[in-house]
């Protein structure tokens, strides 16, 4: 049973209306349960730019809330969707000025630093993890974060990532087989 | 475990075997790993290490994963009172980099309203839905739901204790931003501390007779005492009690690393 993954449980319908409905406190719940598998997701999915790819993710889903329908498992694949989507046109937008947004925005950048730094002290085991999987390929790591950050099954991961379900699993596999080997032959202790 | 060999010629290069055999793909095990389903102490030994890896990835939230969240909440509000306004294009960056900016700036002149005078403090007020107090007492460390069920304690919206603290945390917090406070901030505050106060006409006597609640609330007698509270390592996170509901205090606040599971 994930501590992180869909700890809200039956209760999740009534936390999203009431958060639909203006409560703070709900919202609080919905935010507490899901940003820190996002930040790990997107550790891997936005490398340097987790928190602010998060807070943008955020953004739009707080403008969207009230127009959401779905269980828990729809708000979590939706939650991920958007996070994607965002971390896709971070990497577009980093591509296209790749010294202006550095240059122009010294102020956003430094927090991220002292917050990754916090992570790595306050977590090494997530940390080690979290690096031993982004060393996969690309498809193999983003299927085990997905799964296992997510909670979503192949599937929705499948939708997800605009591949089959047979190619999710199969990249699922793999990159657990090819990380038990790294793991092993590293002599990792996590 | 099946699965006999591991046929990679990397594996070749380094002195030392490999601890246990890695099943091929398809393997049912890593389909219990994705699910969370396959612990480390149950794994084969060539699995586990990839399952103290996915343990570690579940592992609970750090503080540093939950500090935006005065940001966040702060965006719910702005997205609750502009939500009339034409949604802004995702394509503009700088509308996006001042509100998060802005979010911080906020933050930081009510941080401790956001998480403890506010949120934490109309949980503790009792002031939510049933199911959403619950959620709040699991997570946020307020005090659980009040059951229908309770025979004993009908009438009370909360205890005498959790009532105190709420209320010098509400009075506080609005005292603050009166004077350093966004008209929004003050506005939610004081929106807390009348729903806590039972109105607007009742904020100022409900604040006079606030004093700060202390480090401890067992010195006050209270009907509500029972047996139960020396099963609590911590009664402070835990103001009412709630007896026979709650035997461990799990959702503690600051969710502090406490290793894989």
């Amino acid at each position: 049973m994930p501590i992180l993954a869909c700890v809200i449980g039956e209760e999740f319908a009534a936390v999203l209306a009431a958060a639909q409905d203006g409560s703070e406190v709900a919202f609080s719940v919905l935010w507490r349960d899901a940003n820190p598998a996002l930040l790990r997701y997107l550790r891997v999915a936005a490398p340097d730019a987790g928190e602010d790819v998060a807070a943008e993710t955020w953004v739009q889903v707080v403008r969207g809330l009230t127009g959401f329908r779905g269980d828990e498992r729809a708000w979590r694949s939706w939650l991920f969707t958007t996070a994607r989507r965002r971390a896709m046109d971070e990497s577009r937008r980093r591509s296209r000025h790749p010294v202006a947004s550095l240059a122009e925005l010294p102020a956003a950048w430094e927090p991220r630093t002292e917050d990754a730094a916090g992570l790595a002290m306050e977590n090494l085991g997530t940390a080690a993890a979290i690096a031993a999987i982004s060393a996969l390929p690309p498809l193999q790591a983003e299927v085990i974060l997905l799964r296992v950050l997510a909670g979503l099954d192949t599937e929705a991961v499948a939708r997800m990532v605009g591949r089959s379900p047979g190619a999710v699993r199969v990249a699922a596999h793999r990159g657990l087989r090819r990380l038990a080997q790294t793991l092993d032959t590293a002599g990792v202790t996590l | 475990m099946t699965g006999g060999g591991v046929s990679d010629g990397d594996m070749a290069i380094f002195p030392w075997p490999a601890r246990g055999d890695v099943p091929p793909a398809g393997d049912p095990a890593y389909d219990a790993l994705l699910t969370g389903k396959l612990l480390p102490e149950d794994a084969a030994e060539g699995l586990r290490p990839v399952a103290e890896a996915i343990a570690a990835l579940n592992a609970a939230a750090s503080a540093s994963e939950l500090a935006a969240a005065a940001s966040a909440l702060a965006e719910f509000r702005r997205a609750a009172g502009l939500s009339a306004e034409p949604a802004r294009s995702p394509r503009r960056r700088h509308p996006m980099l001042k509100s998060l900016l802005s979010a911080k700036l906020a933050a930081a002149a009510a941080a401790a309203v956001v998480s403890v005078g506010g949120v934490a403090a109309a949980a503790y007020a009792g002031a939510l839905p049933a199911s959403v107090q619950k959620i709040a007492h699991d997570t946020l460390g307020a005090p659980a739901p009040h059951s229908s069920a309770r025979p004993s304690h009908p009438t009370t919206p909360a205890g005498p204790d959790a009532a105190g603290r709420a209320a010098y945390g509400l009075c506080t917090a609005y005292a603050h931003l009166k004077t350093d406070g966004s008209a929004r901030q003050k506005a939610v505050a004081f929106r807390n501390l009348a729903t806590a106060a039972g109105g607007a006409a009742n904020v100022a006597a409900y604040c006079a007779k606030v004093a700060h609640p202390g480090p401890t609330l067992s010195g006050k007698p209270s009907s509500r005492a029972t047996g139960k509270s020396t099963s609590h390592p911590n009664p402070t996170t835990h103001p009412t009690g709630e007896p026979a509901r709650h035997p461990n205090p799990t959702g503690r606040p600051t969710a502090k690393p406490t290793g894989a599971r």
